[in-house]
């Protein structure tokens, strides 16, 4: 009876293992830059509510309520600010990335090696075009 | 800053205020026991009935003699015994009985007499959660 | 069977060290595929302890009395019921079920972030796995619910199998009790998961509150399970112990309130940093705190260092435990402190009359009990050290401690949410609480004429009127604004309120069930006693009660034979009721136990105790105790874990078309 219990063990150990040996690849970082803008963000939004929530339950006079929102609004308005220029930036190197790669061969597409010159197919290890020689990067 | 320190003023009232419970609770009486078995208690001679105690030991079985609502029993360490006069009113515990193998804890008090009045009883059975099968005996207990 | 149950758990040691190496590995190097195999790691340790686990109640349920567990926690004549859960009766046995959960969580935990949080799952699982090999540790070697029974021949040990087995230990065979332990661990390895999620934070640097949000409802969870489990056991000493009380200030009774004291506190603290980025070194202390406790809390009960009713026998587990807990205290702190400058408070502290303020005396209240029930539980242990005799102190001193802080606490309760974050107004001050407070004052003074003199339970009242006021006030003006802005009927308002805002709401109702389980405590301050010996005929008086001894009645089956006690309770002319206090002998286990009589109504239980037998033999003792109140501690805890629920559901949402929809998400 004890081997089941031994090709259970194992068999399940295996199929642990099994993707350490498929093709792999790497996760990028989700880690924002601007993490701690969004959480900033968050805080702010949730205090303003906090806020609203607060003055109709009558917790709050209408003077306090007015000014301290604004003073939300503000600091919202600022966080935002720096959301959008983070994001600009961010877009703005984007673009000039795909801008430079624009006109040159797209790298990616190594799947078929495509002569840039005569526009034939290659094998995907040729330094040379096999129809016009030229030279393959 | 001013509000900090405000915080900190109000916190440190409220920890010494713990602390003052704290203390005063062991000023208590009742509520500090010490624990000792049967020989440690020997040892301390007279010193002993000035205390709460809590003294354990095994049950010495046969000892045990109900009168109505009077319990008297015995509890031993090796060589050394003491008696017990129970004058507690809780309910006796079921693992109390002349059969049983018993580890018994007793709160109270030492008598002039050397006798010790137990205001609670807590008595384990020696092996309640941990069964001794290994052991040839346990065949007879079966 | 048993042999294959022991290979099965085996397994468990390798697989949890290579899940625990291949998380690590994945997040080292990111690779996609070693996560994918950290998961199938916890998946395959889950599947193992899972195979092991009913393995083991094949052999209770089959009655298998070669394997020592087996002989030492079942026989033959025990219900079918009790066969299967004594999986959890015995210290080797319950051990595995805490090591099944854990691999249990670590498998939901894995699945449910398979498309997410990537850069901190590594760590998450590294953290979970290391845990789970602990466990496995000692489910396998040390305290291996498999062994077989063996005889000492002199040269050769040989197994064997008893003809039955000792039987389950009687004080167990109850209800409460079955589903306790279940529940209880629940709630300890619950406190894993953020554990897991805050050190994956701090290794990764990934400081932000997103770790606080994927763990909310674990730590919900752990809070809900740990305070339904300390009830469940209060309320199994209640009935199965015969003491007349619920709880003893007991030292494995401790170990179980003091990690659902600092999840409490968490709960509250995780609002400030939401609301204010406060409070963040704080928040990671209290998770990693909670975690600690929760495996000393175990510790506690099996290794014998502190002596106690419940706890089990020296088992030889205590060292392993402490060396684990210290490596897993100075893993912690370390990191912690190496993070601490990234982990600066966003703002300040504005104002005393804040929420804010009430939140940060809430938590320091809740850090001074924990160190009091801390302290007083290791007494023992501390002042055998420093004086060499072993001190005990007693309920007096905790309740001396507690009772105030738990008023303290009760209070603010009430007045935390009717301050505004960041700072009051007196004017509102004066309008929000000038009413309440009122209420309570009038309260109090109709107790006081009525005939409640006793300082402490007319504060208890008081604040629990208060804060009790402040809650359906809460619920009443919410509704009543919304019913106005939406057209909905008060109580469909009232309903749509809640759901929009479940923590909020589902907080409110765990609160009131504070307040009902105050009320609860507060009857102690009122119990009477009585103790009478009666034979059939007899009668007796407590308070406006007679008690007429009805009949005196032995009985006997497979299970047991006993001794019974029909006692009619009278009030004036009419019979209120009947009650029946046993007295148990099991045969298999040769232990006596005590069945309580009870008559539970919501103003008192009347709660009666077979003491003993007089000397001839005809009549019994009878122990007889009047306590207020008790039910609402029953109530209270209902309440609370319906809060809880409540507080899970995600929040309902109203888009911009009117739509209702449901948020993934709840956490405004």
């Amino acid at each position: 009876m004890s081997y089941i219990a031994y090709l259970i063990g194992s068999g399940l150990l295996l199929w642990a293992l099994i993707p350490l040996f498929k093709k792999d690849s790497t996760w990028v970082s989700m880690y924002l830059e601007n993490e701690e803008l969004e959480d900033h963000k968050k805080r702010v939004y949730g205090n303003i509510a906090d806020l609203e929530f607060d003055y109709a339950m009558g917790r709050l006079s209408d003077k306090d309520f007015k000014s301290v929102r604004q003073s939300f609004l503000t600091e919202a308005g600022r966080v935002i600010e720096k959301l959008e220029q983070e994001a600009s930036s961010e877009l703005r190197a984007q673009i000039i990335k795909d801008t430079s790669v624009l006109g040159k061969k797209k790298p990616h597409k190594k799947k078929k090696n495509m002569c840039p010159d005569c526009g034939s197919k290659n094998q995907l290890e040729a330094k040379f075009c096999m129809k016009c020689g030229k030279e393959l990067s | 800053m001013n509000n900090k320190i405000k915080f900190i003023v109000g916190s440190i009232v409220i920890v010494l205020a713990v602390v003052v419970l704290a203390v005063q609770g062991l000023q208590e009486d009742s509520t500090m026991s010490y624990s000792k078995s049967v020989s440690e208690l020997h040892i301390l001679g007279d010193r002993a009935k000035t205390l709460s105690l809590k003294v354990n030991g095994d049950l010495k079985k046969g000892s045990i003699t109900r009168n109505n609502l009077d319990l008297d029993f015995v509890i031993t360490e090796g060589a050394s015994e003491l008696q017990i006069h129970y004058i507690g009113t809780d309910p006796i515990p079921d693992t109390f009985n002349n059969e049983m193998d018993a580890e018994v804890v007793v709160s109270g008090r030492l008598a002039d007499n050397g006798v010790f009045n137990a205001e609670r009883i807590q008595a384990k059975c020696a092996s309640k959660y941990e069964a001794d099968y290994s052991s040839p005996g346990f065949e007879e207990e079966a | 069977m048993a042999d294959l149950g022991n290979i099965l758990l085996f397994f468990l040691f390798p697989a949890s060290v290579f899940t625990a190496l291949t998380a690590l590995a994945a997040g080292y190097t990111k690779r996609r595929g070693l996560l994918e195999a950290a998961r199938r790691g916890a998946y395959v340790a889950f599947g193992v302890t899972t195979l092991a686990v009913l393995a083991l109640e094949y052999l209770l349920v089959t009655s298998d009395f070669s394997i020592e567990y087996v002989a030492s926690n079942t026989n033959l004549a025990l219900p079918m019921f009790y066969k299967v859960v004594a999986l959890w009766a015995g210290h080797n046995g319950s051990l595995l079920l805490w090591t099944w959960i854990v691999t249990i969580f670590s498998a939901i935990v894995a699945y449910q972030n398979r498309h997410k949080n990537n850069d901190l799952m590594p760590y998450v699982i590294f953290v979970m796995a290391a845990t789970m090999t602990f466990f496995s540790i000692l489910s396998i070697f040390i305290s291996n619910p498999f062994d077989t029974l063996y005889q000492d021949l002199g040269n050769t040990l040989q197994e064997y199998a008893v003809p039955d087995g000792r039987g389950l230990n009687p004080l167990l065979q109850h209800p409460a009790m079955v589903i306790h332990p279940p529940v209880l661990f629940i709630g300890y390895v619950g406190a894993v998961v953020p554990f897991a999620f805050a050190i994956a934070a701090l290794i990764t640097g990934n400081l932000g509150a997103g770790w606080i949000h994927t763990t909310r409802r674990w730590a919900l969870t752990t809070w809900g399970f740990l305070a339904a489990g300390i009830v469940l056991g209060g309320k199994w000493a209640y009935v199965e112990l015969g003491w007349g009380g619920y709880w003893a200030w007991d030292p494995v009774e401790n170990a179980s309130l003091l990690p659902w004291l600092t999840a409490t506190a968490y709960l509250h603290s995780v609002m400030i940093q939401e609301r204010k980025g406060m409070l963040k070194v704080w928040n990671m202390t209290l998770v990693i705190a909670t975690f600690l406790l929760s495996i000393f809390g175990t510790f506690l009960t099996r290794s014998g260092v502190v002596s106690s009713v419940h706890a089990f026998a020296n088992s030889g587990l205590g060292p392993a435990f402490a060396i684990f807990l210290t490596i897993a205290a100075l893993f912690s702190v370390g990191l912690l402190l190496f993070r601490a400058k990234d982990l600066k408070p966003d703002e300040e502290m504005q104002s005393l009359v804040s929420r804010e303020s009430s939140f940060l005396f809430n938590n320091l209240l809740f850090l001074l009990a924990t160190i009091a029930v801390l302290w007083g539980t290791l007494f023992p242990v501390i002042s055998e050290l420093f004086t060499g005799d072993q001190i005990t102190v007693g309920p007096p001193w905790f309740n001396n401690i507690m009772i105030p802080i738990g008023l303290a606490l009760l209070l603010l309760t009430g007045v935390g949410p009717l301050l505004a974050w960041r700072h009051t107004s007196a004017e509102t001050l004066k309008r929000s609480f000038g009413l309440p407070i009122l209420g309570s004052a009038v309260f109090v003074a109709i107790l006081y004429f009525s005939g409640v003199k006793d300082g402490w339970a007319l504060g208890s009242f008081a604040i629990s009127f208060f804060v009790m006021w402040t809650i359906v006030f809460e619920f009443v003006k919410g509704a009543r604004i919304r019913s106005k802005n939406s057209g909905d009927q008060f109580f469909k308002a009232m309903y749509m309120l809640s759901r929009k805002n479940t923590r909020r709401y589902g907080g409110y109702i765990i609160h009131a069930a504070m307040v009902v389980m105050f009320i609860g405590f507060t009857g102690n301050a009122f119990n009477s006693e009585t103790r009478a010996e009666v034979g059939e005929g007899d009668t007796f008086e407590l308070g406006p009660y007679t008690f007429y001894a009805n009949h005196i009645h032995h009985a006997e089956n497979e299970n047991y034979s006993s001794e019974t006690l029909e006692l009619e309770i009278r009030k004036g002319d009419r019979i209120v009721t009947l009650i029946k206090p046993e007295k148990r002998y099991y045969f298999a286990s040769e232990q006596p136990s005590t069945e309580v009589g009870i008559y539970s109504s919501m103003r008192e239980d009347i709660y009666a105790v077979l003491s003993g037998m007089s000397n001839d033999g005809q009549k019994v003792i009878v122990q007889v105790y009047r306590n207020p109140f008790v039910k609402m501690v029953w109530i209270g805890a209902f309440i609370l874990v319906f809060g809880t629920l409540f507080a899970m559901l995600p929040n309902l949402r109203e888009t911009k078309s009117g739509k209702i929809v449901q948020e993934s998400k709840g956490v405004e």
